[in-house]
């Protein structure tokens, strides 16, 4: 428990106490000692002055996850009085150890000291919180240091290791490929597992069948030396959907799935859209240091407000011609072409393309793109991010349970139909790999 | 560790050896400093009961001032201070020196007198407050006739002129306040 009293109080409460003492037993030395507190306590008050000034300098603005960051600060103290500093970093996201120092008047100190990342993601860095407080622990005043700063925390190569490592987030990429049905087959076997739906029924291991009881299908290394092309949506609502931890989620998934397939020696792009225009476009390559270059070009920041659960019918949206040519206009954008419809223009001819979305954001726009890219032998393969499974357990409520429901099964009603035209999956937090979500907290 | 010789050698003059127990509360700062103030505080209390002086005007009264009461501010000093109170060369001397001058109480006093301005300098902006303080003695000194057996007027005196002083010079100025046991 704290005791809510302050020091300079207990002090005049022992001077009142002194005072009351010299009155009662007609003694002179409590008045004295009790003035002498007084006015020992006034010098003190009167002398402080917390007049410090802080400029801080950041190493560098962009680290992964396992880099430490150099926080270079200089101080100085204008006042006439010697201070006691103890600089503090409020920002949640990185850790940093408090550091206290003495400074005597006029005095300017340079300090390091390290600043480690706790998530990964765009940060903005205000200055850290300057605590200046009197030698003797009296009286302080918190300031501001000057030094605003932004940097970009990406997953390091050993954390997007280790997550490929893990058999469900290859699983996962493998499964990505395969349902691209795109490559050829080679002669070697990559591997056993349990039969899929739409897996080649001669593919079936009749012995390992046999053996453990179900179905097991033998796969084999594909042969493919064209492009992969990611296209993420970065769109305001996307964005919603993917407020704090799930911002995470887009760098990590875009990371494996980069890692995976540079790993596999495919070229990989990335191509970046949102609700009208092409963001950002990551020319396929399949060198070294591209997962770096498509992670800066995933520099996407969490948008504000709830995500919109709603599913929009296939039919109904924008029948009207009339409607269809004044939206674009009323929502400030030029034409009604939609970004991922540019988007999917952009997929080179006959290189595979990975669509990150929420399908149930703009199905017919999302329709349209799969079409044009098929039409390029593009092959598309969409990751359809469901926010329904990013919601938090405290946004679930009595009154929103049924309507969040309603609207569940009428996202997968939608998917199912989406997923004729292209095969679709479904993915929430718990697909990536458990250290990978243990990581994203 | 001056501040704690100088009450130590203060209290024998005044013939009060409560300030003996001064060493087990700069012991209990190593573990709580806001333990030890509300201790020290105990203690200042029970010192100002055990001596009796009824004048400023006195010998005992001036000798009050030098020998009780800045000694005693001197360790509240120390104890507010963060860590353990260092003792380098220089004080090492000087608690000598004023274990010394037990023998004569004005060596005492002229002694008492560096290590304050020793101690405080640079720490402090001091004109205003020294100002008030000597007007209050000033005025103590001019009206001797009124309050020499007047100990009421005397501690009147002392309290309105440490109320007026620290509303004139420090109530002014806002400043955040640190709490107890905060840290």
């Amino acid at each position: 428990m704290k005791m809510e009293m302050e020091r300079e109080d207990l002090l005049f409460i022992l001077a009142s106490l002194l005072f009351i003492q010299a009155f009662l037993f007609a003694n002179i030395v409590p008045a004295l000692i009790g003035a002498g507190i007084m006015l020992y306590v006034g010098i003190l008050r009167l002398s402080f002055e917390p007049n410090v000034r802080g400029e801080r300098t950041i190493g560098k603005d962009k680290i992964t996850e396992d880099e430490t960051l150099t926080s270079r600060l200089k101080l100085r103290n204008d006042s006439k009085i010697p201070l006691k500093i103890e600089i503090i970093e409020e920002n949640p996201n990185f850790e940093a150890e408090r550091l206290n120092l003495l400074l005597e008047p006029l005095e300017e100190k340079e300090v390091e000291y390290t600043l480690k990342p706790k998530k990964k993601g765009s940060f903005e860095l205000e200055g850290p919180i300057l605590r200046v407080r009197d030698l003797r622990g009296l009286y302080y005043e918190e300031l501001r240091s000057e030094g605003k700063a932004s940097v970009d925390v990406y997953p390091s190569v050993e954390s997007i290791k280790e997550a490929s490592k893990a058999d469900k987030n290859v699983r996962f990429a493998e499964e990505a490929l395969q349902r691209l049905h795109v490559g050829m087959d080679s002669l070697e076997i990559h591997g056993l597992r349990e039969f899929q739906a739409g897996d080649d029924a001669r593919h079936i291991d009749w012995k390992a069948t046999a053996r453990l009881g179900e179905i097991i299908v033998r796969e084999f290394l594909r042969e493919f030396k064209g492009e992969v092309y990611l296209l993420i949506d970065g769109s305001r609502e996307i964005r919603r959907e993917m407020k704090k931890s799930k911002v995470d989620y887009m760098s990590l998934l875009v990371s494996q799935l980069g890692y995976y397939l540079l790993s596999r020696t495919y070229p990989v792009g990335m191509i970046v859209f949102d609700d009208f225009k092409v963001l950002k476009v990551i020319n396929a390559r399949g060198v070294r240091g591209q997962l770096n270059a498509l992670l800066e070009g995933l520099k996407v920041s969490p948008s504000r407000g709830l995500s919109s659960l709603k599913v929009p019918k296939l039919s109904s949206r924008m029948n009207n011609d009339f409607l269809k040519r004044v939206m674009p206009f009323l929502k400030g954008r030029k034409g009604h072409s939609s970004g991922i419809m540019e988007a999917s223009s952009r997929v080179p001819v006959g290189s595979f393309s990975i669509i990150v979305t929420d399908a149930a954001l703009r199905p017919k726009e999302l329709i349209a793109a799969v079409e044009n890219l098929k039409k390029k032998k593009a092959y598309p393969l969409i990751i359809a991010l469901n926010p329904i499974l990013f919601m938090e357990l405290k946004d679930l409520t009595k009154e929103n349970l049924p309507s969040i429901y309603r609207n569940y099964i009428e996202r997968e009603e939608l998917i199912k139909k989406i997923s004729v035209l292209a095969p679709i999956i479904e993915v929430g937090p718990k697909d990536l790999a458990k250290e990978v979500v243990e990581a994203m907290k | 560790m001056i501040g704690l010789v100088s009450a130590i050698v203060g209290g024998a003059l005044m013939n009060s050896y409560i300030p003996l127990i001064l060493p087990l509360i700069y012991l209990l700062k190593r573990f709580n400093k806001d333990l030890a103030i509300l201790t020290f505080s105990a203690y200042l209390l029970g010192l100002s009961y055990s001596i009796n002086v009824s004048s400023i005007y006195s010998r005992e009264g001036a000798l009050a001032i030098f020998a009780i009461a800045l000694p005693n501010l001197l360790v509240l000093d120390s104890l507010l201070r963060e860590g353990f109170p260092d003792f380098n060369e220089k004080e090492f001397a000087l608690s000598l020196a004023l274990i010394a001058s037990y023998i004569n109480e004005y060596a005492f006093i002229a002694l008492l007198i560096i290590t304050l301005v020793m101690k405080f300098h640079g720490d402090f902006i001091w004109r205003e407050p020294l100002g008030a303080a000597l007007l209050t003695g000033a005025f103590l000194y001019y009206f001797r006739a009124y309050f020499e057996n007047d100990y009421v007027g005397q501690v009147v005196t002392l309290i309105t002129a440490s109320i007026l002083t620290f509303s004139l010079l420090a109530m002014r100025k806002d400043v955040k306040r640190e709490k107890m046991f905060s840290a």
